[in-house]
């Protein structure tokens, strides 16, 4: 007889586990008989009218935090609490952009862990995470509403010609960590995602100015008028600014002029769907040094046009931008002799590129434990200029991926993703994913993660071949980054939150200038560990802070330089907030940032050779703070911010103060290679709106 | 309390003694109107009681239907052995269902149905349905809530098409989106929160027999506490265990109003003259849960209220 049974004895593990996966009762429901409709309607009534059913809820509605938490579109492309998400995710809303900004739209990530912002000049700020700069490269993804903005000439992104402020922003997702498993190219150290708010979160019409110093001679200017409608389904926005920035490095005109014309317009369709369109022009000079490879930029004309939406959980966008600019003669690390040698007269070098971007995601769940989500992309990159060699320069780049996540038993959730991505200039690649959630707890959540991701060398580093010298070289493969991660957060009380991560980053294939200052693969290995630590506390709905702290360390695997990628990074780094509303009306904000110590090597053509000399920044200790009072019912608002209130001269990005001629005519024009000295800033505004 | 409690008294009374002297037993006399009772749920009594409130002067034969084949047949027999009644007022689906099927010629006037449509095609039948006009909920949730936008519903198309056109057609007049899920079964339900909780301002509770559960209304409740967003509800009983406030009908008000709808068919009016009724609304609050949402419900607004918690 056993004999008999013997095979199926391979079917036990099976049946065991789908007894696990689809457990009976669930099913028990479908064969019972159905009650009446009114039978279950007044059995609910029944069941929930009972003091222990009262005592229940009163216990989970005195436990409930202060602030619901925080949900993120980004990490998983579909919504999921940032405790849940397979990624170390931070979420800045409305109210935190509002009562911590007091800088720019950059500086806010500062106060981020893992996060790091260099301000170099008025046109040029850049943006880092764990670690990770991109000075010159393309290592961090960011996104407007789904639509990238880095610039592919060289894969940073011009934040000035973003064509949203502050005030246009409901909330900014971001990852720390690879995200290329959904995000393809370029979402290596992280991704951020800017989510801009829609004509119904709008007020009907509001004007705002800003007038800043920076200690007395320098300043900014910044005038915004908006105007929103809002029907029954339909609603459009139409936002205008312009902002002026001077600086010492450059004298008598403004260092930057950037203006921004943006009109929104979106409709709510049948279907839980939407549709919108965003055509947005941003236009100016960047006369400062480093907009665009430390270059100086005239001439900037950034247009976009965008259609995205959703038609119930299909998710699509269509985007075209076109840069167009005028380039200096300033490439980085090339002294002004050498590169008047190499352009003659015939520069600024008129330049254009075009982006023309697509793509669809779909979401849908697989019975009640698998929610899977694919989709697919394409973008189009074109790049033309009379200065390069061959002058009309065209990408391709084509990804799908899919995801999967499993909530195969109740606290344990498998999310798997994978990604193709075939690029036509440098190499084809994939990009995996693991994360597994486990939440043992209601509060508490645990996370091991692994990632693979790319990061694609933009035309910068593989097309820059100019009429008279090659820069760059055209059979670059990609950089790769595997991450291994564990993550937790807690809620710790109704009032106390801590999120805590930590990563060991492998940085391979590294593509950097060889000793003839060409890109090229380089033979270094590197990898880095850290980590991040950030507590959240809401004392009262109107008193609220933050603390957080992080910490990066490279570790050299091959003799090569270990600090690669950590150029500009500070190892360490802490910041604090805390907001206080005395009053409905009065706010008043605190910020710090400790900022550890960096080095970076810059080129010094001071004398007879080139030379790459390492130059260390000190650490620094940045202050802010921002008071603000509203009136008539908060249709008008009044306020000051003041930033490095401390008053450290230090420099964000190495820089030396020489005197530079741009164009050839005998005269000092700038006084900066680059990294100008900090100044505090004194920002005043008023803000009207009806 | 003690108002009620004569009323549920009086109820039980005439009840019991339809259950002891059943139609046939009586002096006959015109017109008299059989009220059958699904079963024995304290608000079929409560509809039942106000009902008998309101037809005083209406020879009333109280029947209540057992869950077996057999009461159901004894019930019939008892009605056919009579003389026939003038109307029949039937609470709830079992009890509308019998008196259609077996008594087509007798007007019918149900009450506590939860799905009326399979009832409404018959020329001989009216009623009091169980929803409160979508339209007047959202206009409460609206006027009290002016901020929300977008209300999530989720519901099975099999039970609620229509009434969720409706809804769409009056959020669309009142500014707010609705943003609807579909589910064709029980265990859909808690994916179907989760694709809505990040999207919408509310929730919004429908009698939808798939949906309602005490396992869902508990998803939805907690859901409402962690997001911090109102739970909209459609019986008094809910917003007593949880949810923020609800626009719901009162049973005993269900029973005046089928009993004057009652009247008027007995006074002439043919039942297909007589269109459905929707029950009056009245406004319950949880101020727990609306403090617990850091939700301020203005104080002209509790006035307005006809139960807080």
């Amino acid at each position: 007889m056993t004999k008999y049974l013997k095979p199926f004895r391979r079917l036990i593990l099976p049946l065991l586990l789908g007894t696990l996966l689809f457990p009976f009762p669930l099913r028990a429901e479908e064969a019972g008989t159905a009650p009446s409709g009114e039978d279950r309607l007044l059995n609910l009534e029944t069941e929930v009218n009972t003091e222990e059913w009262r005592n229940q809820v009163q216990e989970k509605l005195e436990q409930a935090p202060l602030e619901p938490e925080a949900f993120s579109v980004t990490g998983a492309r579909h919504p999921e609490k940032v405790s849940h998400a397979p990624a170390a995710v931070t979420v800045l809303d409305e109210e935190d952009l509002k009562l911590y900004s007091v800088g720019s739209l950059e500086e806010i990530f500062r106060l981020v862990p893992g996060l790091e912002v260099v301000v170099n000049s008025p046109s040029y700020k850049m943006v880092g995470i764990r670690g990770f700069f991109p000075a010159g490269v393309n290592n961090v993804l960011v996104l407007v509403d789904g639509r990238e903005v880095n610039t592919n000439f060289i894969g940073e992104v011009y934040w000035d010609f973003i064509p949203v402020s502050l005030d246009d922003i409901k909330k900014i997702e971001i990852i720390r960590g690879p995200v290329s498993a959904l995000y393809g190219a370029n979402a290596f150290a992280g991704v951020i995602n800017i989510i801009t708010k829609e004509p119904r979160d709008e007020k009907r019409a509001e004007a705002i100015t800003e007038v800043g110093g920076y200690n007395t001679d320098l300043g900014t200017l910044f005038f915004k008028a908006k105007g929103a409608y809002q029907g029954r389904s339909w609603g459009f926005k139409l936002s205008a600014d312009r902002q002026q920035s001077w600086s010492s490095s450059v004298p008598g005109e403004p260092a930057a002029e950037v203006n921004r014309v943006s009109l929104k317009t979106g409709s709510d369709l049948p279907h839980n769907s939407r549709v919108d369109v965003d055509a947005s022009f941003a236009f100016g000079d960047s006369r400062s040094y480093a907009v665009i490879g430390e270059a100086p930029v005239t001439d900037i004309l950034l247009s976009t046009i965008y259609l995205h939406g959703n038609w119930d959980k299909l998710n699509f966008k269509l985007g075209y931008y076109r840069f167009n600019f005028d380039m200096g003669l300033d490439i980085p690390y090339l002294p002004p002799w050498m590169i008047r040698g190499l352009f003659g007269e015939s520069y600024p070098i008129p330049a254009s590129t075009n982006n023309l971007e697509g793509g669809l995601d779909y979401s849908v769940y697989l019975g009640v434990k698998n929610r899977l989500t694919f989709g697919a992309g394409y973008l189009l990159n074109t790049f033309q200029s009379s200065a390069l060699a061959k002058e009309y320069n065209q990408e391709q780049r084509i990804g799908a991926y899919v995801q999967d996540e499993w909530n195969f038993l109740p606290p344990l959730s498998l999310f798997t993703a994978f990604r193709y991505d075939y690029n036509s200039k440098t190499s084809d690649d994939y990009s995996p994913r693991v994360s597994l959630v486990y939440t043992p707890h209601p509060r508490h959540t645990l996370r091991a993660s692994f990632a693979r991701a790319f990061r694609k060398p933009s035309f910068w580093e593989y097309g820059m071949n100019l009429k008279t010298m090659n820069l760059s070289s055209s059979n670059l493969s990609n950089e790769h980054i595997n991450s291994f991660e564990l993550g937790y957060n807690s809620r710790l009380s109704r009032h106390l939150s801590l999120t805590a991560a930590l990563f060991y980053n492998q940085y391979r294939d590294i593509v950097g200038f060889d000793e003839d200052q060409i890109f090229t693969k380089l033979e270094t290995h590197s990898d880095s560990i850290g980590g991040e630590l950030a507590l959240d506390l809401v004392l009262r709905k109107n008193l609220k802070g933050f603390a957080n702290a992080s910490y990066v360390e490279p570790i050299d695997r091959s003799g090569g330089r270990p600090e690669v990628h950590l150029d500009l990074h500070p190892k360490y780094k802490s910041n604090f907030g805390v907001s206080w509303q005395p009053l409905p009306a009065l706010s008043l904000s605190l910020t710090g940032s400790l900022i550890g110590p960096k080095t970076d090597r810059i080129l010094d053509s001071s004398g007879a050779t080139q030379e790459m000399v390492p130059q260390k920044l000190p650490a620094q200790f940045l202050l802010g703070t921002r008071l603000a009072y509203s009136f008539f019912s908060d249709h008008a608002e009044v306020g000051v911010k003041i930033y490095n209130l401390l008053g450290n001269e230090g420099r964000q990005y190495p820089g030396a103060d020489w005197n530079y001629d741009i164009d050839g005519d005998g005269q000092a024009e700038a006084t900066n290679f680059a990294g100008e000295k900090q100044v505090r800033t004194i920002t005043g505004f008023v803000r009207i709106s009806w | 309390m003690r108002n009620r409690f004569r009323k549920f008294s009086c109820a039980f009374l005439l009840l019991a003694l339809g259950v002891l002297f059943p139609l046939s037993a009586r002096v006959e006399e015109s017109p008299a109107v059989a009220i059958l009772l699904s079963g024995k749920q304290p608000a079929f009594q409560e509809v039942a009681a106000g009902f008998m409130e309101t037809a005083r002067e209406i020879r009333l034969f109280p029947f209540e239907l057992g869950g077996t084949e057999e009461s159901r047949g004894k019930v019939i027999k008892t009605l056919r052995s009579g003389a026939t009644p003038a109307a029949i007022f039937a609470v709830g689906s079992q009890a509308a269902e019998l008196a259609q099927k077996d008594f087509p010629e007798v007007p019918l006037v149900f009450s506590m149905v939860l799905n009326p449509e399979p009832f409404l095609g018959h020329p001989n039948t009216t009623g009091i349905t169980m929803k409160i006009h979508p339209r007047d909920q959202l206009q409460a949730f609206k006027k009290i809530l002016p901020r929300i936008r977008k209300i999530g519903v989720i519901y099975d198309p099999e039970q609620n098409r229509s009434t969720i056109a409706e809804a769409q057609a009056a959020a669309r007049e009142i500014g707010l989106t609705l943003l609807e899920k579909r589910v064709s079964q029980t265990r859909e339900i808690a994916n179907a929160i989760k694709d809505l909780m990040y999207l919408v301002d509310a929730f919004w509770i429908i009698p939808d027999q798939t949906v309602i559960s005490k396992e869902s209304f508990q998803y939805f409740l907690e859901t409402s506490i962690e997001r911090k967003i109102p739970l909209f509800a459609f019986s008094g009983i809910l917003v007593k265990g949880g949810a923020l406030l609800a626009l719901a009908p009162d049973y005993q008000d269900m029973g005046r109003q089928a009993g004057n709808l009652t009247k008027k068919i007995l006074a002439g009016k043919s039942p297909q003259s007589l269109p459905p009724l929707s029950p009056e609304g009245h406004l319950v609050l949880n101020q727990h849960t609306a403090q617990a949402l850091d939700l301020t419900i203005p104080p002209e607004i509790l006035k307005t209220a006809e139960k807080t918690y």
